[in-house]
Formats: C-alpha cells, structure tokens, sequence
C-alpha cells in the first residue's frame, strides 16, 4: 500500500487545517503553527488506499488543503515523490514535492 | 598574512590566531587584532578602520532634582573629551555639539546620569557593509541607535544618510553622518570622527576613539553527549564541490563567527553530557531535556541576558533522523541561548554516488553547527526574512533571499539543490545577515535578549527625520507608581506637530494592529504586549489640526503573553504606532509598580495574577469566567481601599449590569450549542459600580485613567438614566465633572473642552430628573 507523508511547513499561525485526499478527509487540526527554527508545523503520514478498479493507471492523487477559507490542491505521484510540503504565504497555497524525507534544521 | 577576496568583501587582515586577550592602551583587544595592528607589511593604508569606536568623556554627578521621571525637557550634552572630575552640567550651548532636547531620563538620587557614545564603522575588512552604526546611551534607560548607508567621500572618508533610528528619534533629528577615520599601527592613534548633521539642527561632531577590530565579543561553549563528536572545523577544500576561488584552508567555528564581526572565544568548561538518564529511554534530546541539560553542563548558564552560547552535538533528537539541528531554546524567559546539532541525521547521510562523502558529512555537520548558532542570533531562515506577526516582529518588511548562499539557507531548498549550493558557498552570511549582526540594535541580537524571532526582520523602523506627529505616553497620576496588584493603565496622546492638517483614522490609537507595545522589566529581556481583544474598525478619518490631538487609554498588565507587569519593580514601555508608512515612536516611560503591603496581598496575588482574571479585566467584566470572578469579588471585600478593588468592583458591575449572552451546552443534546441569556442584577450592579466610581472618584480616576474613568462613569450614568434613576444619573455625571475638573496631572488640567461636553450631559439628565419639590420634570438648563 503506498503511503505519503505531508508536511505542514512555512506560514501556519494558530489555523485550522483540514486535508482531503481524493476527496476523503485524512486531517483536521485547529491549533497548527510553524515554528519558525525549523519551518515546521506538523507531519503526518497517509496510508493510500488501492484505486478502485477503472481508474486508469497513473492517475495522480489528488491533495486537496484548505486553511482561513482558502484551497489548494496538488496532484502528486506518491510512488515517485512520496514526501509532500505545503506552505502558505500571502494567501496563497503552495506545494513542494520530494522523492526523499524533508529534513529540518 | 592571508590576504584574498571573497565576494564582496576584501579581506585586508586575517585573522587566524587562536584568541587572546590583551589589554593595549586601555582597550580590550584580541590577538586577532593583532595581524591588523601589525601587519606583515607595515604599511598604514592597508590598516583597516573598521570596528568599535567608543566616546565616554566623564560621569554626572546625580543631578538634585528629586522627580524620578521627567519630561523630555532641553538638556545640553556635554561637550566630548575628557573634564576631570564629575562636575555641574554645563549650561545651554549653542554651539555645533549641542542636542536640541534629551529623552526622558529617569534622574535618581542614587544612581548617576552618564553618556556613553559608540560608533560601528564597517567599511573594510571583511565582507564590509558599507554602513555606519551608532548607540548613544544616557543614564540607564535612555538610547538612542542609529544606521546610516556610507559611500565613500575621499580619503578614509565616507559619508551617507541616516535609514534608521531607535530610541527617543525627537532628540536625534540627523539625517546624515561623515566619518573620517584616522588610520594607524598604533591603537592609540586610531580615531574616527562623526558629524552628524541635517534635520534643522546645527551640525554635531563627536571624536570616537578606537576599541576593537570587532563589534561584539561572545563566548561559545561545544559540549558533547555521551560518545558524540563535535565538529568544530574543516577543511574548505576537503570536498570537490567547493568555489574555484575559495581559499583552502582550516576553517574553524569561532573563525566563522570572526568573520562575521564578533571577537570570539571559547569556555574551557567543556562538559561531556550524560545521554542516560537525561536524554529518557530512547536516547533521543527532545528541547526540554537539552534545556535542562543547558542549565546544569553550561558552564556560563544563566538566566539573563549575556553574549555567550551553548552549542551541543548529541546523536538524535526525539524527532528522529529528519532532525538535523535545532535553537531549541525558545523555552524560559531568556531564549536562543542554546543549540544542538545531531550527529546521527539526515545531515550524516552524503548523497548516493557523492565523490567525497566523508567531506560531505563533516562539512553538513560543520555547516548545521554554524547554521544553528545564527538562530541564536535571532537571523531567521534566508527564505523567511519576511516573516512577521504573528510568529515575531519586524520593523520593516525584509526580502526574502531563498537563493541565499548563506549559512541561514537550506542548501537542499536553492535551484539546482544541495550541490549547486556548494558549488558557490562561501561559508559565509549574506550582507543581510551581517548588516543585523554587526549593527541592528544589541537586544535583538544578543542570547537570551529579544525572544527568539522577535525583531529576526529588523531593518529599521521606518521613521520619518522630521515626524509630523508626535505620540506621548503618559499616566494620569504624578508619579507612575503603581500600587502592588494594580492594573497598569496609561495614556496614549497623538499630536499633529506639523503647520498643516492631517487626516488620521479616529481609531488609530484603539487598533491594534497599528500599535506596538514593548515592555522591559529591568534585567529581563524585552516583550511585546499582545493584547487579549483584537479589534477592526471601519477607518474612519479625522481632521487634525495643527497642535490637535488624539487620545487613547492602554491597559498593559495582562495580555496573551500572560501578565507583562505584575511584579514589584521597574519597567519600562514604549509604543510605536502605525501611520501609514511611517511609524511614529513614544517616549519610553518608566513604570514602578511598588511592593505588596503585607501577607493578604501576597496570597491574593497568587489568584488574582492569572490568565481569567487578565481576561475579566480586559474585556470589562464577564459572567462566564467563573473562579476569576469569584477571586475579584474577595478581592474588592478583602482589599476595599486598594486600587486594585476599584477595577475588580467595576468589572463585577459591568458583569451584573446587563443581560448576559453566554454560549452553553445544550443539556438534552450536548452536540448542540445554545445561547443561554442570563438576567441582569441591577441592585448588585449599581452596588458594585457606585464602589468603584463614585465612592472614591479621585483614586479611580487615577487608577483608571481619566479616559476610561470618564467613559465608564459615562455608561454607568446612562444605564441608571435607563432604568428611570435619573437624579443618581445626574450625580454621577456630576462626581465626573467634579473630579475631573478639579484634577491636575503635573500642572496639566482637563481640556476645558472635555469639561464642557461632561457638564453638557450633566445638565441634560438634570433636565430629566424629576423635581422634587414639584413632581415634575425640572425645566432644561442646557
């Protein structure tokens, strides 16, 4: 079963985050904050589900975020860039894939 | 000596001997200093000027005056070089030297008044700024720091205008600086001079001489976890992927950090940390553990404010390998005084098929190690620079530089990753970060000052030379002492200083988003007041006339950060308001708020000082907040006669006076929320109210402030007005008139206007009253 790993980055301030994955809700959270030495708010890891039968091969997944009354959405390939980030900045959603783990410093 | 060049800087002197302090013609200087002192080749344009200046000519005598505080009031500054002896203040000059006023310096019988004067010039050496930077200190409270951008002018000249100022600017109105340096092998012969000049002031010159070669000196300690290493050098030229022009060499941490301007050295208290038992079962540091292991291994730990860092290599952090280092210390009143890099990270793992990869790892570990330490200098990630409210504060918006081949840059984040990164590395911070390090105020740099992040943005608040407002911040009381638990309210005054009208939003002073509020406890590092109540107005302008003014209170104890005052001690607040572009900064006033009078005090105190009771206050009362008002109501029947009982007795009433809305869980459905209205109880408002404003009205109008005082006084005459007790509303409104009209704060009087509009009300409700003698209504004076 694939898996991907979405990581809250830069932007976050005391906001309420919600993540749909190919329309089903995989995370909700009120209180997310970057904090600001590692451009980090939050982690988390999803497991896919198989597609169903007739959905044609390499169809990308679809994230869907919203957060203060805006969306994103970013169609990704997790099983070539397992590893996702999504920041906001000036109102506006933006999404950084990577074949390899983020690391913080 | 080394002599090479490396982006924009050249280097003219390296300074590459272990540190030693000597002490040469009265001045500190390290032995790096020395390759400049004598070079190998004496020859004296190859001296470089850059550095610390300093300009002390004598101490005060304290002056007599028995105020505490004073208003910013025209004061001569003494004439530079040294007068033996502490001798009277010199009489008004009128000569080039002399300030037209002084800020407000808090004038003590016991401590004296001095004046110091430092000058940064960072025009050569390495990775020169072009940039000038300055800090006038008088007494222990007032200072004044400001940035000026040099080109040069001639010979050891340069001059530029001056972008930023800190501190009391109506007493610094220059807008331009030329420095001409005198250069020389002898430390006692290098002397730079500074004219200050523009603004409508007469010019201003100060003969600075020479104190070091760097700008701040700061002490490192590299401590280990049980069977860690720490990586304190390397080789530049170790790794293939490096800059064709680098110079290879030995590159050490405390060089680094050389290089950026600071003298460095470092503990010989070096500890080696026991994983077990501090690190817990995993063996993994999680911020706490470190923080803890910071108190006790440090050699220099303490809580306070000082120019030293502890640095920690450990294996893990409980975050795992993606964990690479950390400024874990955002914890405590003293932040970024520690950090920790983690050997056993993703910062070990070298890229597959990398050409040296035990150079890649020493130099990804070396690099974190130096990455991590400028957190501790407040510098905040090169793709973050712009970063502000609500995680930190800037003064003016920076850029981002996410391009960056700077310490402060992710290399993996930069076009092309982690090998186009070192492919142009420098092992250097960008002019960004070396203009903060080397010349924003020292608070927001130094460990353990401003909170981490806060004031990481600085570049300079933008404040106009010759503002045409003024922002005063005053008390309505002679003396700004506070009694023991009394909620601290000033008083904000905007004054159109300028010949024209402006229109300024009638709220600006009530917003806020526009205002700033910083507050310093003396020996604690500033904070930011963050009000409870956000509010958002509808702009709406108003015309103010030349001399005209805006007035606001401001409630300061509590805030989101917990209670900014509280204890016995002094404080110091001071307020920057946004106008526009511009922001418009206040005098600093010094608070005192005075010790607990006895046992009662210091036991209600431990309830009273809370995060409800900080809510109950800020927002005027509340039903919903329970314990803290149960510990208001002890207090206004345990304290009667203190301050403090007068804000707990008018929050109770506000509370009583009204229908009540509160948000409560429905009992039969508890998934469903219901607005519960809870009935007023007048008798016990009016009871509670009357205590508060009417009983004592001159401490409350002290104690409130003449603005809330009148206002609430003004609510509470309408709601008596409202349930028909007209006569007791048209007392009230007279005990306001009264005290207010009879107040005089430091020979100020109310504005006759204000007077006016009181009496005004006053008479209306009379009108309304019913006669006694006839049962009628009486006829309207108004």
């Amino acid at each position: 079963m694939a898996q991907l790993q979405i990581a809250l980055h830069g932007g976050f301030a005391d906001d309420k985050v919600v993540v749909h994955i190919d329309g089903r809700e995989v995370y909700r959270r009120e209180d997310v904050t970057t904090r600001m030495q590692l451009g980090l708010a939050d982690s988390f890891t999803v497991e896919l589900p198989q597609r169903p039968a007739g959905v044609p091969a390499g169809t990308p997944t679809r994230v869907s975020v919203s957060v203060r009354g805006i969306e994103g959405t970013a169609d990704v390939r997790p099983e070539e860039t397992p590893f996702l980030a999504v920041s906001i900045r000036n109102d506006r959603i933006t999404f950084r894939t990577s074949a390899t783990p983020f690391g913080y410093l | 000596m080394n002599a090479s060049t490396i982006g924009n800087g050249t280097e003219t002197a390296a300074a590459t001997v272990e540190a030693e302090v000597l002490e040469l013609d009265g001045a500190t200087v390290d032995s790096a200093d020395l390759d400049i002192l004598f070079p190998r080749f004496p020859i004296p344009f190859l001296v470089a000027v850059s550095g610390r200046y300093v300009w002390q000519p004598f101490v005060i005598d304290p002056l007599p005056t028995p105020e505490p505080f004073q208003e910013p009031i025209p004061i001569p500054i003494p004439r530079q070089g040294p007068i033996p002896g502490a001798g009277p203040i010199p009489g008004p000059d009128p000569g080039p030297e002399r300030l037209e006023t002084l800020p407000a310096i808090p004038i003590s019988p016991i401590f004296p008044t001095w004046s110091t004067e430092e000058l940064r010039l960072d025009v050569d050496g390495r990775y020169p700024q072009m940039t000038a930077s300055g800090i006038i200190t008088r007494g222990y409270f007032s200072r004044i720091h400001w940035i000026a951008k040099l080109t040069a002018a001639g010979a050891n000249t340069w001059s530029g205008a001056i972008w930023y100022k800190d501190g009391n600017t109506a007493a610094f109105p220059y807008t331009t600086v030329t420095i001409k340096a005198v250069r020389s092998f002898f430390p006692a012969q290098r002397k730079a001079t500074a004219t200050f000049s523009g603004g409508g002031s007469p010019n201003r010159v100060r003969d600075f001489r020479w104190v070091s070669s760097h700008y701040d000196a700061v002490d490192f300690e590299f401590d280990t976890a049980t069977g860690e290493a720490a990586t304190l050098d390397i080789q530049t030229c170790a790794h293939p992927n490096h800059p064709a022009g680098l110079p290879c060499t030995t590159l050490t941490i405390p060089e680094v950090y050389r290089r950026a301007g600071f003298h460095v050295t470092t503990s010989s208290g070096t500890s080696v940390v026991p994983t077990a038992p501090l690190a817990g079962p995993d063996a993994r540091w999680s911020d706490s553990e470190m923080h803890d292991a910071m108190q006790t291994y440090w050699s220099r730990f303490a809580n306070t404010a000082q120019w030293a860092m502890w640095v920690f290599f450990a294996s893990l952090h409980e975050r795992g390998t993606s964990l690479g280092g950390i400024m874990f210390d955002d914890i405590g009143p003293n932040h970024r005084q520690g950090t920790a890099i983690f050997n056993d990270a993703f910062i070990s793992v070298p890229p597959a098929g990398d050409a040296n990869p035990a150079a890649w790892v020493r130099r990804m570990i070396f690099w974190t190690a130096c990455h991590e330490m400028g957190h501790g200098f407040n510098l905040a990630h090169s793709w973050e620079k712009s970063v502000g409210a609500p995680w930190g504060s800037t003064w003016i918006p920076l850029t981002d530089e996410p391009e960056a081949r700077s310490f402060m840059n992710y290399p993996y984040y930069v076009d092309g990753g982690q090998a186009a990164f070192f492919e142009n590395f420098e092992y250097r911070f960008s002019d960004g970060d070396l203009l903060f390090m080397r010349h924003a105020p020292r608070r927001f740099v130094q460990m353990g000052n401003a909170d981490w992040f806060d004031h990481h943005g600085f570049q300079g608040a933008a404040v106009s030379p010759n503002p045409a407002l003024r922002l005063e911040l005053r008390a309505n009381r002679d003396r700004t002492r506070f009694e023991f638990l009394e909620p601290v309210t000033l008083e904000l005054k905007l004054t159109n200083t300028s010949d024209q009208p402006m229109l300024v939003d009638s709220q600006l002073l009530e917003t806020s988003e526009a205002l700033t509020v910083v507050i310093k406890r003396a020996d604690r590092a500033a904070r930011q007041h963050v009000p409870y109540g956000q509010y958002c107005y509808r702009p709406e302008l108003q015309l103010l006339a030349p001399d005209q003014s805006l007035y606001a209170p401001l409630s300061i104890s509590a805030g989101r950060n917990g209670w900014d005052i509280a204890e016995p001690g002094s404080y110091i607040v001071q307020v920057a308001v946004r106008v526009g572009d511009e922001d418009i900064v206040s005098n600093p006033l010094a608070v005192r708020v005075a010790p607990p009078l006895g046992y009662e005090d210091e036991v209600l105190a431990q309830d009273l000082v809370s995060d409800d009771v900080g809510r109950i206050l800020a927002f005027g009362g509340s039903r919903v907040f329970h314990a803290g008002n149960d510990v208001l109501r002890e207090t206004v029947e345990r304290l009667p006669e203190r301050r403090v009982a007068l804000h707990a007795a008018k929050a109770l009433g506000n509370a009583a006076a009204k229908d009540y809305k509160c948000l409560v869980q429905d009992r039969d459905d508890t998934s469903r929320l219901l607005i519960k209205v809870e009935e007023s109880r007048p008798d016990e408002a009016a009871a509670l109210l009357t205590h508060a404003l009417t009983n004592r009205p001159d401490a409350a109008a002290e104690s409130l402030g003449h603005i809330t005082y009148r206002r609430s006084t003004e609510q509470l005459s309408d709601w008596l007005a409202e349930k028909g007790a007209t006569d007791m509303a048209a007392n009230c409104q007279n005990v306001l008139y009264e005290t207010l009209a009879n107040r005089e704060v430091r020979g100020r009087p109310v504005l006759p206007a204000v007077l006016q509009e009181i009496a005004e009300r006053r008479d209306a409700l009379r009108a309304l009253a019913p006669d006694r003698t006839t049962g009628g209504r009486r006829k309207s004076t108004a």
